[in-house]
C-alpha cells in the first residue's frame, strides 16, 4: 500500500534518515521504535509527504507520493502529530470536524457530524466536545486529535506517538481502536516508546538506530533482548506476557 | 439511539448558527448603512444646514437619476441653497464616504485573513511591509513630485471619470504607495522564507525590521523636503479621506472589491490553517498556495488603501479581534464581520474626526486625521486585548 523505497532524508551535512525502504501493507500494524533521535519521526513526515526525500522515493499504491494532489491525500492518509498549538477559540468538536475538510464540499453534511460525534464517543472524549481545544489537558488533546485524524477516514493511519500523554487506559484504547482499523483492512504506521504497546499490538516491529532502518520483523522476532540492547543501550529482560501470545519487556537496574 | 439523538442536537445548533450568521452581518450591514447616512449628514463648518432627511432625498434623488427611473424627492432645486447642498452631498461628501468604507473594509479584512494565515492574533497588515512599503513609495512620489496627469488622459473613457477631478499627483502617490508596498511585501515573504518554509516568527522579526527602516526612511523625508512636502508627508503619513473624489474611489474600488469578493472563499481553510501548517496540508490544503493568495490580496488591497488614504492604523488588528471577541473564531463569520466592521470603524472615525471641535481655533470645528483616531481608539484597546489575553493566559 505505503512503500518507501531507498529514501534518505539529509539537512546539510545531518544524515536523519539513510537509506530506508518499507512497506506498509493492508491490515498491518507496523511500529517504529529507536531511540531519541533515531530518525522515528522524520521517517512518519516522509511517508506522509510532508518532506520530501533527498534521495529514493515514497510510493502509495505505486504512484510517487509528489504526484497526488493535496486534497486526494488526504483521503488517503491522515497523519497524527505529536503537538497540536492552537491559537484560536475553536471548540474539541470543531477541530474534529476539521479532520472531516478533505471530504467536505460547500459545507458539513449530516453525515459529517455523525462521523465526527463517533469518532468522539470511540475515544472516549464526547463530553470535551464544547470545550476550548487550547484549554485540554495533554491527554484530552491527544484523544481529540485522535478523534480528528479517524474522521478524516482514510485507509492508511500515520500516528507520532500518540499515547505518550495518555493515561493507562486511554493508551490501551487507542492502540484497540488503531488494531480494529487494520483488521478493517486499513494500514497503519506508529511511531511508538511503549515496547509493550508494540509488542501487543504491532504486527511487525521496525527498529531504527541513527538513521537506519536496523531490522523489522515480528514483535516476538524483533523485540529480544538483545536487539533491545542494540537499540536503546539499555539492558532489559524480555518475558512471555501471562496473558497475551507477545514478549512482555521489563527494564533492568543497571 | 444516543449518538443519532446528540447528532440531531449537534445539527439543531448548526442551523441556530448559521441563522446567527446571518443576523450579525444584516445587523452590522444596517448599523454601516446607518452610520454612512449619518456622518454624510454630519455638518463640519457652521455654515451649512445639511439635515438627514436632505441626505436621504437628495441621494435617492441622485440614483433615481443615474439608473434612469422617475423619483420625486420633492427638493426645490431652483433654490440656489438646495442645489449647493445637494452638489454637497453627492460630489463631496459621499465619495469621502465611500472611501472611508473601502479603505476600513480593505484594512479590517486583510487583518482578520492575515492573523489567520499566520495563526497570530498580533498580526495585522503592518507586518507584512505593505504599510511602510506603501508609505515609501507616496513618500518618494511626493519628494520627486511625479506627475501623472497625461498618463490618467491615456485612461479609457468610460464615461464615469472626471478628467478635471483626477490630480496627477495624487494618483502618483496612490500608485508609487501600492507598488512599492506590493515590493516590500514580496520582499519581506522572501526574505522569511529563506530558510525554506515561512516562519511566522521570522516573519514578524522582518517585518518589524523592514518597518524601522521605512520609519527612519520618513523621517529623513521629512527632514529634506521643503515646506510643502514636508506638511504633504505628515498630512499623509496621519491618514485621511479628506478630498476624495469619485475618481478616486472607482480607481480603488476594483482593487478592494476583488479582495471581498475572494478572500471569504477561503475562511473554511483558514480555519483549518489555525491547526497549523504541517496539519493543514495534511489535511489537503495546498498551503503555500494559500499563503501567496492571501498574502497577495491582502497587499493588494492595503496598498491601494494605503496610497489612497495614507497609513490609517489598528483597525487592521482591532476590529479582527473584536470580531473574535464577540463572534468566536470561524473565519466564515469573521471575514466577511470583518469586512463590514472595518468600514464601520472608519466610517465611524472619520465622522468624529471632523465634528471634534478643535480648541486652538476656538470653537470652529477642524478636521482632526482619522490615523490619529483610529489610533487614539486602537492602542488603548489592544492593550486591554493584550491584558485579557494574558489574564486568560493564552498569549503563546
Amino acid at each position: 500500500m505505503l512503500a518507501a523505497i531507498q529514501v534518505t532524508y539529509t539537512i546539510g551535512k545531518h544524515t536523519l534518515v539513510d537509506d530506508v525502504s518499507l512497506e506498509i501493507n493492508a491490515g498491518e500494524v507496523v511500529a517504529i521504535i529507536g531511540a531519541n533521535g533515531a530518525g522515528k519521526t522524520t521517517l512518519l513526515r516522509l511517508l506522509s509527504g510532508e518532506l520530501n526525500p533527498t534521495q529514493g522515493s515514497i510510493q502509495l499504491d505505486g504512484q510517487p507520493l509528489e504526484s497526488y494532489r493535496a486534497r486526494d491525500l488526504a483521503r488517503q492518509r491522515a497523519m497524527m502529530r505529536q503537538h497540536v498549538y492552537m491559537n484560536f477559540d475553536f471548540t474539541a468538536y470543531e477541530v474534529v470536524m476539521m479532520g472531516r475538510h478533505p471530504h467536505i464540499r460547500g459545507g458539513e453534511t449530516p453525515k459529517d457530524h455523525q462521523i465526527v460525534c463517533e469518532m468522539l464517543r470511540q475515544t472516549e472524549s464526547s463530553h470535551l466536545s464544547d470545550q476550548l481545544y487550547a484549554t485540554l489537558s495533554g491527554g484530552e488533546k491527544s484523544r481529540v486529535t485522535l478523534s480528528r485524524v479517524l474522521a478524516q477516514q482514510t485507509p492508511i493511519l500515520m500516528l507520532d506517538e500518540p499515547t505518550s500523554a495518555m493515561d493507562l487506559r486511554h493508551q490501551q484504547l487507542t492502540m484497540r481502536l488503531v488494531r480494529r482499523l487494520a483488521d478493517d483492512g486499513g494500514a497503519v504506521v506508529a511511531v511508538l516508546h511503549d515496547l509493550n504497546l508494540a509488542a501487543m499490538y504491532a504486527d511487525r516491529v521496525a527498529m531504527m538506530v541513527g538513521g537506519r532502518l536496523f531490522l523489522i520483523d515480528e514483535p516476538t522476532i524483533a523485540l529480544t533482548a538483545d536487539n533491545i540492547e542494540k537499540v536503546f543501550s539499555m539492558q532489559v529482560e524480555v518475558i512471555s506476557h501471562p496473558s497475551q501470545p507477545c514478549p512482555l519487556i521489563v527494564p533492568m537496574m543497571p | 439511539m444516543q449518538l443519532i439523538g446528540q447528532v440531531q442536537r449537534i445539527l439543531r445548533r448548526y442551523q441556530h448558527y448559521a441563522a446567527f450568521r446571518l443576523l450579525v452581518l444584516v445587523s452590522l450591514v444596517i448599523i454601516l448603512v446607518f452610520l454612512m447616512v449619518e456622518s454624510v449628514s454630519t455638518n463640519q463648518v457652521q455654515t451649512t444646514d445639511i439635515d438627514r432627511d436632505m441626505v436621504i432625498r437628495a441621494t435617492l434623488d441622485s440614483l433615481a437619476d443615474q439608473i434612469g427611473i422617475e423619483y420625486d424627492s420633492e427638493l426645490d432645486y431652483e433654490q440656489r441653497a438646495v442645489r449647493q447642498n445637494t452638489s454637497l452631498i453627492n460630489e463631496v461628501r459621499w465619495p469621502r464616504v465611500a472611501m472611508a468604507v473601502l479603505v476600513g473594509a480593505a484594512l479590517g479584512l486583510a487583518g482578520s485573513v492575515l492573523q489567520g494565515v499566520f495563526r497570530n492574533p498580533l498580526a495585522d497588515p503592518g507586518l507584512i511591509g505593505v504599510s511602510s512599503g506603501a508609505a515609501v513609495g507616496a513618500i518618494t512620489a511626493i519628494l520627486i513630485g511625479v506627475d501623472l496627469t497625461s498618463a490618467l488622459e491615456t485612461l479609457p473613457d468610460l464615461g464615469i471619470l472626471d478628467p478635471a477631478n483626477l490630480s496627477g499627483l495624487k494618483f502618483a502617490q496612490a500608485l508609487a504607495a501600492f507598488a512599492v508596498g506590493l515590493m516590500v511585501t514580496l520582499l519581506v515573504y522572501r526574505l522569511s522564507r529563506l530558510g525554506g518554509r515561512t516562519d511566522t516568527a521570522n516573519l514578524l522579526l522582518i517585518g518589524l525590521a523592514v518597518n524601522s527602516i521605512s520609519g527612519a526612511y520618513v523621517g529623513v523625508a521629512t527632514f529634506i523636503g521643503d515646506e510643502q512636502q514636508t506638511s504633504d508627508i505628515i498630512f499623509w503619513s496621519l491618514g485621511s479621506v479628506a478630498g476624495v473624489f469619485w475618481e478616486d474611489v472607482y480607481l480603488a474600488a476594483p482593487f478592494v472589491l476583488t479582495g471581498v469578493v475572494i478572500l471569504p472563499t477561503l475562511a473554511r481553510q483558514l480555519n483549518v490553517m489555525t491547526l497549523g501548517e504541517a496539519e493543514a496540508r495534511t489535511l489537503g490544503i495546498n498551503t503555500e498556495r494559500l499563503r501567496q493568495i492571501t498574502v497577495g490580496l491582502s497587499a493588494l488591497m492595503v496598498g491601494v488603501a494605503v496610497g489612497f488614504a495614507g497609513i490609517i492604523g489598528f483597525i487592521g488588528l482591532v476590529v479582527p479581534h473584536l470580531m473574535r471577541l464577540l463572534f468566536g473564531p470561524d473565519h466564515r463569520l469573521i471575514l466577511p464581520g470583518s469586512v463590514i466592521s472595518g468600514a464601520i470603524f472608519l466610517v465611524a472615525a472619520d465622522m468624529f474626526g471632523r465634528t471634534i471641535p478643535n480648541p486652538s481655533t476656538a470653537g470652529i470645528a477642524v478636521e482632526v486625521p482619522v490615523g490619529i483616531l483610529t489610533a487614539l481608539v486602537g492602542g488603548p484597546f489592544f492593550l486591554f486585548l493584550v491584558l485579557l489575553h494574558q489574564s486568560r493566559r493564552k498569549l503563546t
